[in-house]
């Protein structure tokens, strides 16, 4: 059958291809299922631009967090950068401190080792002082005494005006200790014109003082 | 989705020409419920006339399928490969119809049918009907104005090809519809209708008896149907309710046969077949 109705197109703005009726039937069925579709896809949007903002949102707060954490980061760096520095400073007074007491140690050691030693060396200035004649002076005496194998030397410059102090003095230390040794006796005049004799007196003993002969 | 899919209760069909009006009513049974009414009319009576009849026959508010009658509107037929996609049909569809409708100044009304059944020359129909406006408001305010209710408005040709294709006459065929102030011959082929108008006044022949008339006709509808290569066709209308006139036709025309409602009681069978042709129509919304 042949369907014309010529009443279907007093609306003007009806379209050619709802002038079957099947057509429209399809028609009205697509719009449904597109304005379904429409809706679907609008809620669709609108869920996604919400989600979008919601993620925005905290993507913010987390960048405003690590911006946070990153000036806390630096400051912490900064504190122990510091506190390295005191470290350091601490560590490097510390190995001083290290320092200045192995050295005291070390000092200790060589006081406590050179304390036996004080008594013979001592004796030997007392030795040469009290042996000394009256009429003789010591000039320039110098003693000295190696720790590594307990070795004193005595050096001293002897003066007199008298040519036998000198020589009697000599002969008398020299018997009293085999390590003495006094040299030739030179005569000097002074600026003032007296007239003087001088020797040197050397005395080198290997840690044996203990065996000279007093 | 919400279209109304089941047929109304019953179905009333108008047909108006310059000098008859008729009417039929038919249940979703295509049986007739009243006894159809005829009568003659003139231009400035026929609006009283029809009311009278709604009234008179407790028609007011009914469903109405009414038509043009042949001269109110232009029929064209195009023909469409079934290999064209559906938008691209009814985009061709819609140009066509934009070609046709700028050819005329008036305001226009129009309906398209798509058949989607190939026909025997694997093309699918697309039969196009446009009106002026103001012709089909006519009757339609005619009609309303009446009490009728009026849901559907044909086309006269489409109305005779229709009935032959609801009583499944074969394709091709050809309707030699005799009124009683003209006569059409329609042809149908494969989705394709033409048409043509005779000026015969049946009454006049029949008041006057005419042979002349008559035989002058005869040898028209003859031409005509020998150059559409139209060798036999059915007889419809009025003319069949008219048994010695209905002999002549027989005798001098090559019909095949004779097209009447068998619903409709005898002696309206002629008259009523374009108001039952478009209260079938009406059935088929």
């Amino acid at each position: 059958m042949i369907k014309i109705n010529l009443l279907k197109s007093q609306k003007a703005s009806k379209a050619i291809a709802s002038q079957t009726a099947p057509a429209i039937e399809i028609k009205f069925k697509d719009t449904f299922q597109y304005a379904l579709i429409g809706v679907f896809f609008a809620i669709v949007v609108g869920g996604l631009l919400f989600y979008y903002n919601d993620l925005q949102s905290q993507k913010k707060k987390i960048e405003q967090q690590i911006a946070e954490l990153q000036t806390k980061k630096q400051a912490l760096q900064q504190q122990q950068q510091k506190v390295l520095q005191e470290k350091q400073l601490l560590e490097q007074q510390i190995a001083a401190i290290k320092v200045e007491i192995e050295r005291l140690d070390t000092v200790r050691d060589v006081v406590l080792g050179m304390k036996d030693y004080y008594p013979r060396f001592s004796s030997g200035l007392e030795f040469y002082t009290k042996t000394l004649p009256s009429d003789a002076w010591i000039n320039a005496y110098r003693q000295s005494i190696n720790l590594n194998d307990a070795s004193m030397s005595v050096e001293f410059e002897l003066n007199s005006l008298s040519f036998e102090t000198l020589s009697n003095y000599g002969k008398k230390i020299e018997d009293a200790r085999k390590s003495v040794f006094m040299g030739q006796i030179e005569r000097k005049v002074n600026q003032a014109g007296f007239e003087y004799f001088t020797t040197k007196v050397n005395s080198q003993s290997l840690g044996g003082l203990t065996n000279d002969k007093h | 989705m919400f279209k109304r899919t089941s047929s109304p209760k019953s179905v009333v069909g108008v047909h108006i020409t310059d000098s008859r009006v008729r009417i039929v009513e038919i249940d979703k049974d295509k049986k007739v419920l009243k006894e159809p009414v005829e009568k003659e009319i003139t231009p400035q009576t026929k609006s009283d006339i029809l009311r009278e009849i709604v009234i008179g026959s407790g028609l007011s508010g009914k469903d109405t399928v009414g038509c043009l009658g042949v001269n109110d509107a232009l029929l064209k037929v195009k023909r469409y490969p079934p290999t064209l996609s559906k938008k691209d049909l009814q985009d061709a569809i819609q140009n066509w119809v934009k070609i046709e409708l700028s050819t005329t100044k008036e305001e226009m009304l129009y309906d398209v049918y798509l058949d989607n059944v190939p026909k025997s020359d694997g093309k699918l129909p697309a039969i196009l009907v446009m009106t002026r406006k103001t012709t089909a408001d006519e009757l339609q305010n005619l009609l309303v104005s009446s009490g009728l209710r009026l849901q559907i408005l044909d086309y006269e040709i489409v109305s005779i090809v229709n009935f032959c294709l609801e009583e499944k006459v074969p394709d091709p065929f050809a309707v030699l519809y005799v009124d009683e102030t003209y006569a059409l011959l329609v042809g149908y082929s494969a989705g394709n209708i033409t048409h043509y108008f005779f000026h015969f006044n049946m009454q006049e022949h029949i008041i006057n008896d005419d042979i002349e008339l008559l035989e002058s006709f005869f040898a028209e509808v003859r031409n005509i149907a020998t150059l559409n290569d139209i060798r036999s066709f059915y007889l419809a209308g009025p003319v069949i309710d008219y048994d010695s006139l209905l002999d002549s036709f027989m005798q001098n025309l090559s019909i095949l046969g004779i097209l009447e409602p068998e619903a409709v009681p005898q002696g309206f069978r002629g008259k009523m077949f374009i108001p039952y042709s478009l209260c079938l129509r009406g059935l088929e919304k």
